[in-house]
């Protein structure tokens, strides 16, 4: 028999770094921006944290730290406590979430720290994901396999399928550039035109620059807790609802399943529904107020809409977005902080950055990207070959 | 191009500058094309105080 985690851990902090490339902040410096801005929030110091988790993708260039816990441990002397070092892809952060939760519902500890941190822009070319890939893993298996030609094929199918249009995708990229805007810890606040984005240099087609997020700097860190001791740390705190997450199929195996129609994700489908049934959601369009979801390309956000049950089917994305349901002003608002493609992707921040925005959202605090009346919020962060993803489901009090 | 999941920065910085240089020529332009208007508009205005007796 599974716990019941609905309302059970809550956030009392959460903080973020500004995201950019920064060459004036170490992988350390960053470490402890965003924690001591969540450790403020929640009133505690770091000598209060019994637990921690490191999401970080790709360890700290400098030295050897962050492939354990140690790069936690010294920006912020977190010392005589277990650091745990997730490392799940793009899906990192939300794993070291829900792992911070269920250690709280396991009563081990009473306060802990989830942290993700990356420091991408150090890496040159030469250690870049691609050269990884061509260097340390099958002599052809993986050459000339990158991220936008990951879903570049998915893109192409809806195209070809499912009646989905290049301008469908573009309006994906302006939306979230527009929210931007208002969003003063993201790497662009520049709106770009639907005309632009598709007259920019084609990456992989149908995909085009504007359609791809960039590489980032940053770190975002929660302090939490459980929800019967929430009160004495911040009255003004944030139900965990809900928590998903899944590992659908290996590295290789979409690409290489006849089965797989490269129509639809299935991991945020499975771990949505973990989520939505943790936090009883049965019509999630109407009972989500507003979300953060993993637009590294814009042709992910387009297929989580059917994913996560926002969108009846595949075929109705794109009259979907033409409606303007996911816009401002919408049913459900989508990536107001901007997303992946105006905040940037910092790996293994990325998904607790997704949770401090929702948490602004919840709490009224998200200036002019304000949906009103949010009160439910919900983060999908997506790591691999669209084979991880950690769903997480806010609310207040 | 494709470090991580992502591509570079430069490349995004590259058309979100044009795109910015072609709104900032668009409205000096059209900022010109203002000025212009209302420089006339004033020359009209004093051309038709003189005709009036």
């Amino acid at each position: 028999m599974s716990i019941d985690l609905k309302d059970k851990v809550s956030i009392v902090g959460a903080g973020c770094t500004k995201f950019i490339e920064n060459f004036e902040m170490s992988y350390g410096d960053l470490v402890a921006e965003a924690a001591f801005e969540a450790f403020e929030e929640a009133g505690v110091g770091p000598k209060d944290i019994e637990a921690a988790w490191l999401s970080t993708a790709f360890p700290d260039n400098t030295v050897y730290h962050g492939k354990a816990g140690h790069d936690l441990a010294e920006p912020i002397s977190l010392y005589n406590i277990p650091i745990t070092r997730v490392s799940n892809f793009c899906g990192s952060a939300g794993d070291a979430i829900q792992n911070a939760a269920w250690a709280l519902m396991a009563g081990r500890y009473r306060v802990v720290l989830a942290l993700g941190v990356e420091k991408l822009r150090d890496r040159s070319p030469q250690n870049s994901l691609v050269k990884m890939m061509v260097e340390t893993l099958h002599p052809f298996y993986q050459k000339g396999f990158t991220a936008p030609g990951t879903f570049a094929v998915y893109a192409n199918r809806m195209i070809e399928k499912a009646g989905l249009k290049r301008e469908h995708l573009a309006k994906i990229s302006a939306k979230n550039h527009r929210f931007g805007v208002h969003n003063p810890k993201a790497q662009y606040r520049q709106e770009i035109s639907v005309e632009d984005i598709l007259k920019s240099p084609m990456v992989v087609y149908p995909l085009t620059v504007m359609d791809c997020c960039p590489t980032t700097d940053g770190a975002a860190a929660l302090v939490m807790v459980r929800t019967e001791d929430a009160k004495s740390f911040n009255k003004d705190y944030t139900l965990i609802k809900g928590i998903g997450f899944t590992c659908t199929s290996g590295w290789d195996l979409p690409y290489y399943d006849s089965r797989n129609d490269f129509l639809r994700f299935k991991s945020p489908k499975i771990a949505g529904q973990m989520a939505y049934e943790q936090a009883r959601i049965k019509n999630p369009l109407k009972e989500i107020d507003v979300a953060e979801v993993h637009d590294c390309f814009t042709i992910n956000e387009a297929l989580t809409y059917e994913a996560l049950g926002w969108c009846p089917s595949i075929e109705e994305i794109g009259k979907c977005i033409d409606d303007g349901v996911f816009d401002h002003g919408g049913k459900l608002p989508i990536n107001t902080s901007g997303g992946l493609l105006s905040c940037g992707h910092p790996v293994g921040a990325t998904g607790i950055r997704m949770a401090y925005n929702i948490i602004k959202q919840i709490k009224g605090k998200a200036g002019a990207a304000q949906v009103k009346n949010a009160q439910i919020g919900l983060t999908e962060n997506m790591g691999g070959p669209a084979s991880i993803v950690a769903i997480g489901i806010y609310g207040n009090p | 191009m494709g470090r991580f999941c992502g591509i570079d920065q430069s490349l995004i910085d590259e058309v979100l500058d044009k795109a910015k240089e072609k709104t900032q020529t668009e409205t000096t332009q059209s900022e010109k094309e203002n000025k212009i208007n209302k420089k006339n508009e004033i020359k009209k205005k004093i051309s038709e105080k003189e005709k009036t007796p």
